[in-house]
């Protein structure tokens, strides 16, 4: 018989053996997870950002101080785990940035994304689409005709600025039971709590704001 | 006017196998110590104190650590048993349609603790190969689901598919799914490609250059060789499974699933803020059952 996830064995969702939780860890690496299948850029999850860089500068002095005693196994491992955190870090801040470098000039154009940078990725937008404009404009559009040197023509024949395509499809895991779902007109789906769907993106992206479901 | 026929499926592409099994280190293990020290404050908990044969859950990758420094045994969890992994692996083939419940992670567990721990495994060998048949059988069900993909539901329950799995079909049912939905709905997805602020992505190459200097610091191990270990056999003894299972699904249960089949008393409620047409409803539409959820 299949093991029922009430049996306490391992790896199954169980209780954790730590004394005391830091969840901010899941929590960032969840908003990472987010990040990576979202197909448009989320809002800046600025407060957690700033919480586990703080404790990562904080468990640094302390290894540092341990170091200075004679490194020990057990600080080896701390370092192990600081490693794992900034990599956590350094994958949230790329994983946001290629989306950003990807639709920089929508992310401009639009007010509402804009607000789901942080103050430094608007700068790097900024930047980039200026170092861009600068690049292309040198490198050959100067020689061409005029009509064809606007790098953000929006037309019926041309859309020379690539936007996040919201018709696609996500992997989601529900966190909070939702019930009967309208997907659109004439579909909709029962989510229960833990279960897996791949589900269409746009009607669901208020249920991964609030946080009842999340993307895997 | 040059509409693209096929927008492009996603930006994003699966996780490498190493990311994976990063991801997969945060699972619990249960360890022994062979030694004794106070509680490590780590940032994402405090766990200890380490006592002389008293068993400690830590994450995997903590496990894995003083496994290797020869500080601790392993204890395997339960479903790594040989006798429950056999009893997985029977129910598995008994049912075409169904997934057994694994952790999320039980391939990338399996597969590190088989690497640095299967001395504290009884019986390794058995445990290795019951895996890889369970991983075997599993990935003929989800071959079969892909063959049953139709686009008549927006919606795929994937219950009890685990994180390789998944990543394993990422790409190829996106793209499927998208395609679906824009063939079947012509004119609403020809209106959306038209309205500038929700859809058009006209495409850049996808870079992957960026992503290929981000390895995961995990400890040497790679869940790449996972993946290889756990291949689906084409061997002798997979075939036995293979044409059981295949012939299960012909006999048992249509290709085409009734999936989108309306079900008129369940009243659908829809969220206020989900979709602005959603006022107007039809009878709600079960998601696409390729496999069942038990």
């Amino acid at each position: 018989m299949a093991l029922s996830s009430s049996q306490s064995s391992w790896g199954l969702k169980g209780h954790s053996g730590a004394a005391v939780q830091n969840n901010d860890i899941e929590a960032l690496k969840q908003a990472w997870l987010n990040e990576k299948f979202s197909p448009h850029v989320l809002i800046f999850e600025d407060a957690l950002v700033a919480r586990v860089s703080e404790d990562v500068k904080e468990q640094e002095d302390v290894v540092a101080g341990e170091l200075d005693d004679g490194a020990t196994f057990m600080t080896r491992l701390k370092q192990l785990e600081l490693e794992r955190v900034k990599y956590l870090l350094r994958s949230y801040y790329r994983t946001r940035l290629r989306k950003i470098e990807k639709f920089c000039m929508y992310i401009l154009k639009n007010p509402v994304v804009r607000t789901r940078l942080s103050p430094a990725e608007l700068e790097y937008t900024q930047r980039y689409v200026d170092l861009m404009a600068e690049h292309l404009n040198e490198s050959f559009l100067n020689g061409l005709p005029e009509k064809l040197r606007d790098l953000t023509t929006q037309d019926a024949e041309d859309d020379m600025i690539p936007a996040p395509n919201f018709d696609t499809h996500v992997f989601c895991k529900v966190v909070d039971t939702i019930g009967t779902f309208q997907l659109d007109q004439d579909s909709s789906v029962d989510l229960e709590e833990g279960e897996l769907y791949l589900l269409p993106f746009k009607p669901i992206r208020d249920l991964l704001l609030d946080q009842s479901i999340i993307l895997i | 006017m040059t509409q693209p026929i096929v927008k492009q499926a996603s930006v994003l592409e699966s996780f490498g196998a190493s990311e994976v099994e990063f991801l997969s280190e945060d699972a619990e293990a249960v360890v022994v110590p062979l030694f004794r020290e106070p509680a490590i404050r780590l940032l994402a908990g405090t766990y200890g104190p380490f006592r002389p044969g008293v068993p400690l859950t830590v994450p995997l990758w903590l496990a894995k650590q003083l496994k290797k420094q020869k500080k601790a045994k392993i204890q395997p969890p339960e479903w790594m048993d040989v006798d429950s992994l056999r009893a997985t692996y029977e129910a598995e083939q008994a049912d075409p349609l169904y997934f057994e419940a694994l952790p999320y992670h039980y391939v990338e567990i399996a597969s590190q603790l088989l690497d640095v721990a299967s001395d504290d495994i009884p019986d390794a060998n058995s445990v290795r190969e019951t895996i890889e048949d369970i991983v075997e059988v599993r990935h003929l069900k989800i071959m079969a689901g892909m063959r049953a993909l139709d686009g008549d539901s927006p919606a795929i329950k994937l219950n009890n598919l685990a994180a390789m799995e998944i990543n394993s079909i990422r790409s190829f049912f996106i793209a499927t799914m998208d395609h679906y939905a824009m063939l079947t709905e012509p004119e609403l997805s020809a209106r959306r490609s038209s309205t500038r602020e929700a859809t058009r992505s006209s495409t850049t190459p996808a870079r992957a250059s960026s992503e290929a200097s981000s390895v995961p610091p995990t400890g040497g191990l790679s869940t790449a060789r996972a993946q290889r270990k756990f291949r689906p056999r084409t061997s002798s003894t997979g075939a036995g499974s293979r044409a059981s299972a295949a012939s299960a699904r012909s006999s048992e249960t249509p290709s085409r699933f009734p999936s989108a089949r309306p079900r008129p008393r369940s009243r659908p409620r829809p969220r206020p803020r989900s979709t602005s047409s959603a006022a107007t409803s039809a009878g709600s539409v079960d998601p696409s059952t390729i496999w069942r959820a038990r």
